[in-house]
């Protein structure tokens, strides 16, 4: 499995696409930092309930800032089956290895762990801005405990959402349906019952982790491990959706 | 590369049915492939190979009967590219990859050794153009690198649909001296293709097929012996004695020039004795044995061409 999954970091890495993916990310977290820093503390800031970043408290919750770039690894993840379906390498994937199931075990794998990746570049970006500021400013950087683990939890997420677009695509042929598919859930579907009913938050599956390993907002949430959990469940069914499918289909 | 078990065919396809819906793709298809031989896989298209070859190699599931390679499903083989070489012609590879990059993809999944990415590409001359990303190759590039990851484990079986697509003169040579040492060595090819000459030049034993069925299966010669050939005449009294041959049963279609034309439906020694009772002067009397291109198209009920020439392969295309 550890041979597979190398292999499936290797289809990802000998391409380009990542890095215009993971460019896209940055660009938007960096303009998102900026934006929020330029702002913060200002009469304008406190206007749109920007507040000003003082304490290690306030860095935790802006290297949250970085999770935007889950929206791209779930992307990545998305195409990491239906790349091999729109390039017709799929029937070479599993010529030599022709038991599927594996395969796209690795798939969910690998694009878990770019996932996780991504989330810590986008997590370092809001990271060293603060520090920069900080620094600029005079001020000690705050430093604790908690900012690895707001790092680690902004990884997860992205993790999660790669992982979840590798199932999905498994499931689905079609490139473009399967990144439409898992953007409009992540960015409209839930956005849509999150405003409807914000008590439903918890259980979806993006924004719920996403809230939950944040632990920000004002509705009640599960916590960190209770979400972890609930979100491995969907993934669990997502890549025995995939695995089915993948399984049972011919291959051109 | 492990010794091939040679008390059994290469490859057995057993009573294979593979239905689409409502279409049934290949019908009880049975025959095998014999160690140390190369055996072409011919038939019109749509006759069913690429979907026999699929289910052989485990890409589609069949619907009745089964295939084995080396004795086994393709998926139960241990090491499966290191025993069974294909090259598929919906195959594709990613545009973004360099040739060299696929191989090695395809070496470390397959568990191969990373030594033998150049040993193939060396192979299949294509180390210039390895470093290069696949979606600026030619169609002959493609190709060659197809083969080349068909090599790649050293395999002892190989099956190629197509494998002459794209290819240049000298690539399609060098295709024929490489498959001929390979079955030399004792290992099996299966080949389908559509260059009927290039096929009768390469192959010991045909398998054709037509509607997903067996038509016919045997030695090339033995296959094109049972078609009718024809007599070639020319005589300066060609109508007069085309009448006799008529009258006594035989067929005859217009040749080369007014002086000639062809005979079927009798044997050449008939036509002989028929000239000989007309007292017609012969400048020649020759049995034409017939191509096969003329045995595929009898058998599978293919129309020829109107200059009766084989299919024309795609011209291979400049690096873009």
């Amino acid at each position: 499995m550890i041979r597979l999954i190398a292999v499936e970091i290797e289809k990802v890495r000998t391409t380009r696409f990542w890095i215009g993916l993971l460019l896209g990310g940055v660009a938007l977290v960096t303009l998102g930092v900026v934006a929020t820093l330029a702002i913060a503390g200002s009469p304008e800031g406190q206007e749109a309930g920007i507040a000003p970043i003082e304490t290690l408290e306030d860095v935790r919750e802006f290297i949250a800032t970085g999770s935007i770039v889950g929206v791209f690894a779930l992307v990545l993840g998305a195409t990491t089956m239906t790349t091999e379906h729109r390039h017709r390498t799929l029937a070479g994937t599993f010529l030599t290895t022709p038991t599927r199931m594996p395969v796209v075990v690795a798939k969910v794998i690998g694009a878990g762990l770019a996932g996780f990746a991504f989330g810590l570049i986008g997590g370092l970006i809001p990271l060293v801005a603060v520090a920069i500021t900080f620094t600029v400013g005079g001020d000690a950087v705050p430093i604790g405990w908690s900012l690895v683990v707001a790092m680690a939890a902004v990884g997860a997420g992205s993790a999660f959402s790669a992982a979840m677009g590798a199932a999905a695509g498994a499931a689905l042929r079609s490139q473009l349906i399967a990144i439409l598919g898992v953007l409009g859930w992540a960015l409209v579907v839930e956005s849509v019952v999150g405003a409807i009913l914000p008590g439903a938050v918890k259980w979806l599956p993006f924004s719920g982790l996403a809230a939950a390993l944040s632990q920000t907002g004002t509705v009640e949430l599960f916590s960190p491990l209770v979400s972890g959990l609930l979100m491995a469940l969907y993934l669990a069914i997502a890549l025995a959706a995939g695995i089915a499918v993948t399984m049972t289909r011919d291959v051109e | 590369m492990s010794p091939a078990d040679t008390r059994r065919p290469a490859i057995e396809i057993v009573g294979l049915t593979k239905r689409f819906d409502e279409i049934t793709a290949v019908d009880a298809l049975s025959f095998a492939v014999e160690h140390g031989q190369i055996t072409g896989f011919l038939g019109p298209n749509g006759a069913g190979k690429t979907t026999t070859m699929r289910v052989l190699l485990g890409l589609a599931s069949p619907t009745e009967g089964e295939a084995l390679v080396l004795g086994r499903r393709y998926a139960a083989l241990d090491r499966p590219t290191a025993r069974v070489g294909a090259l598929l012609e919906s195959t594709g590879f990613h545009p973004g990859r360099t040739g060299r990059g696929h191989l090695r993809i395809a070496a470390r999944s397959g568990r191969i050794d990373l030594s033998r990415v150049d040993a193939v590409l060396e192979q299949v001359a294509m180390r210039e153009y390895a470093d290069r990303r696949a979606g600026g190759y030619s169609s002959g590039m493609r190709q060659r690198l197809g083969l080349a990851t068909a090599l790649l484990g050293d395999p002892e079986v190989l099956v190629l649909d197509e494998p002459g697509n794209g290819l240049d003169p000298a690539g399609v040579a060098w295709l024929r001296g490489f498959l001929r040492a390979f079955a030399e060595a004792g290992r099996a090819v299966l080949v389908s293709s559509h260059l009927l000459a290039e096929m009768a030049q390469t192959v010991d034993r045909l398998v054709v097929i037509s509607e997903g069925r067996l038509v016919r299966e045997g030695p090339v010669e033995a296959i094109t012996s049972t078609i009718a050939h024809d007599v070639v005449v020319r005589s300066p009294d060609a109508p007069r004695l085309r009448r006799a041959l008529e009258e006594a049963g035989a067929s005859t279609s217009d040749g080369d020039d007014p002086s000639a034309f062809s005979v079927t439906g009798v044997a050449i020694e008939r036509v002989g004795e028929v000239a000989s009772a007309e007292g017609a002067v012969l400048h020649e009397l020759r049995g034409r044995a017939a191509s096969l291109e003329q045995a595929f198209l009898e058998l599978t009920g293919g129309e020829p061409k109107a200059d009766g020439s084989p299919p024309i392969p795609p011209p291979p295309e400049d690096v873009s």
